[in-house]
């Protein structure tokens, strides 16, 4: 058995000095926003480029650059995912703090929810930069939205912030390209809270 | 032991303030200061008895594992009162605890009443405090009275080598893994109550972890945030989540001095265990050691070790001891002496009067435990007989120092007094 169990211990050298310290930081720098350092994304969400991508609030702005049948079964497309897969609101006050335009929709079963206006479509051939197998990308046209925090989004992509510089016509926004092909990160949404109420039950702990 | 009178450090207050150590007072129920740390006295052990303390401790810590496993491999969770998915995260994280799921710490509460005899009163496994007190404030006053003698207390540098373990072993299994959280391995975060006594604790473990190679961050458990991907409300049923702290950065390893049971039963709580179970989120302590902050462990340690010198005998039924005995009441789930009785039962478990004593409080409603009343450390003060209790610290896997609370009544509670103490002449 070890007798000796006196020991000098940097650790009180250093409080004894009076360096006590509570709070501290993280260095920043390993944490990249770009998307591919998030906890367990997967890979093929790392971003690997920036593409333009040209968002059309009518057919007509897009008929002046493409072929107008294919505008016409783009946003046919895109509101049609639009309506399945708007983020979603209970009231219209959830849906205005994200977005500044919002529309209501009745349910058959005699509710309502809230969701925000389709404000252009994009699509996907036509803005070919060789990613996917058809030369476009993994999904066609698709419903773009403009949010508070001044980002254009997808269903449940970020895309970038659109360019106001154009006088009608499309709207361009820069665009991060993942390597699964997509455009636009994916949206995290953080809700904080959930930990903290049992303890204030009880108190200290032991 | 031997409790001994001695005027305190003029000046102490402020000296152990520099430390950090601002919880040093307490009140009591009517608001009025209450000594919390107490150098008024200390306890002198001989190096025989802190040698006795040190192999007990190791031994009580092998017996746990052992009753952990067999509990784990007889699937004998009825007592501890966990759903079945809390069993099966308890089950595979077992099944880790040599990769992801190390222990860092755990304080084995002993009876050593003088005679001779050591006896487990339990073990807190899973969010043991009073740490910093043991390690560095102790330290500090016997540097100040007594610099030749020794103290049973190398925590501080067995802590540092520990969380360097267990940094470089998530690191190699990170890399076995392949996962593409490397850029984390790092990073420890560690949360804890806004409670000055947690608070405390968690900062002096944070400069631990400093010291050993991780970088810290500490945040209370409202700050923790649960991210998910996808368009918020109506998101497909295939969208995954990790957690964040208040700078929206992944957590990825998380030192919680909240106990798991609390924040199982939180919002997050399906979240932590989904996240624990698919090894997104690692955790000090790991989900095994829920099994052994339980009280419902003393009974299992009883009846794979009947008649163990170190344990008391304990029972899940009254009726089990078989004869008239002085028994403890304990809450399963208990913390802080809280809802803790003693009363005398007959043979057939029935109270033979009114119990002597009863601490009251939150907790009980999973249960209790009965366990044979042993007695303490006890001495003879002008104000009156003090009872202690020694905390014996588990480190890994080794015992690594002691801290001593006294507490006038035989149930050790919240405001029981840390006493500092020392061996050797």
């Amino acid at each position: 058995m070890n007798k000796l169990r006196m020991k000098k211990s940097r650790y009180v050298a250093s409080v004894l000095r009076g360096a006590s310290i509570l709070v501290l930081a993280l260095p920043v720098a390993a944490c990249d926003r770009g998307g591919q350092t998030w906890g367990e994304m997967p890979a093929s969400e790392k971003t690997v480029g920036e593409q333009d991508v040209k968002v059309f609030s009518a057919v007509e702005d897009c008929a002046a650059e493409a072929d107008a049948a294919a505008c016409e079964a783009a946003r046919t497309t895109a509101l049609a995912e639009h309506r399945e897969k708007a983020p979603r609101f209970g009231t219209p006050e959830q849906c205005k703090e994200n977005y500044p335009n919002c529309e209501e929709v009745r349910t058959s079963s005699g509710g309502s929810f809230f969701m925000p206006a389709m404000m252009g479509f994009m699509m996907g051939r036509m803005l070919s930069g060789g990613f996917g197998a058809g030369g476009g990308y993994g999904r066609a046209a698709q419903p773009v939205y403009y949010g508070r925090d001044g980002y254009a989004s997808t269903t449940d992509r970020r895309l970038g912030v659109p360019n106001t510089g154009t006088p009608g016509g499309a709207t361009t926004v820069r665009a991060p390209v993942t390597a699964g092909g997509d455009i636009g990160t994916r949206a995290a949404t953080v809700s904080r809270g959930g930990f903290g109420a049992t303890s204030s039950r009880f108190g200290a702990t032991s | 032991m031997e409790r001994i009178a001695l005027t305190p450090r003029a000046g102490w207050p402020a000296a152990v303030e520099d430390l950090g150590f601002d919880w040093h007072t307490t009140t009591d129920e009517r608001g009025a200061p209450q000594a919390y740390w107490d150098e008024s006295a200390y306890w002198q052990l001989t190096s025989d008895e802190v040698d006795n303390i040190e192999a007990a401790t190791g031994e009580l810590h092998a017996l746990c594992l052992d009753a952990a496993a067999h509990v784990i491999a007889e699937k004998d969770f009825g007592l501890f009162g966990l759903s079945p998915s809390q069993a099966e995260l308890v089950t595979t994280s077992w099944a880790r605890r040599n990769e992801d799921d190390l222990t860092l710490y755990g304080r084995f509460d002993l009876a050593v009443p003088g005679d001779g005899s050591i006896k487990m009163l339990e073990y807190n496994a899973d969010t043991p405090t009073g740490l910093f007190e043991a390690a560095v404030v102790q330290w500090q006053w016997l540097q100040d009275r007594f610099p030749d003698r020794d103290q049973f207390n190398s925590l501080h540098e067995a802590l540092v080598a520990r969380l360097q373990d267990i940094r470089l072993r998530w690191q190699a299994q990170d890399v076995a893994l392949d996962t593409n959280r490397r850029t984390e391995l790092n990073h420890l975060h560690l949360t804890a109550a806004a409670i000055p006594e947690d608070t405390g604790t968690v900062g002096y473990l944070a400069e631990t972890a400093l010291e050993a190679g991780f970088a810290a961050k500490i945040l209370s458990p409202e700050q923790i945030g649960w991210a998910e991907t996808g368009a918020p409300v109506n998101r497909g049923a295939e969208s995954t989540g990790w957690f964040v702290d208040q700078d929206d950065q992944p957590i990825t390893g998380l030192f919680k001095l909240q106990p798991w049971e609390w924040l199982l039963a939180d919002t997050f709580g399906d979240k932590l265990l989904g996240a624990a179970q698919a090894r997104h989120l690692r955790l000090i302590e790991p989900a095994w050691k829920i099994l052994l902050a339980n009280k419902a462990i003393l009974p299992v340690l009883w009846r794979l070790n009947p008649g163990h010198a170190l344990l008391a005998e304990a029972h899940a039924d009254r009726l089990a001891f078989a004869r008239p005995l002085r028994v403890v009441a304990k809450p399963r789930r208990g913390r802080e002496g809280a809802n803790v009785s003693i009363a005398d039962i007959d043979a057939n478990g029935d109270l033979t009067g009114p119990p002597l004593a009863d601490s009251g409080g939150p907790y009980g409603a999973d249960g209790y435990i009965y366990q044979e009343c042993v007695p303490l450390a006890s001495a003879r003060t002008e104000a009156g007989d003090v009872h202690a209790v020694v905390g014996s610290w588990i480190i890994g896997d080794e015992p690594r120092g002691i801290g001593i609370r006294e507490s006038a009544g035989l149930i050790t509670g919240n405001t029981s007094r840390f006493v500092p103490h020392c061996f050797g002449d």
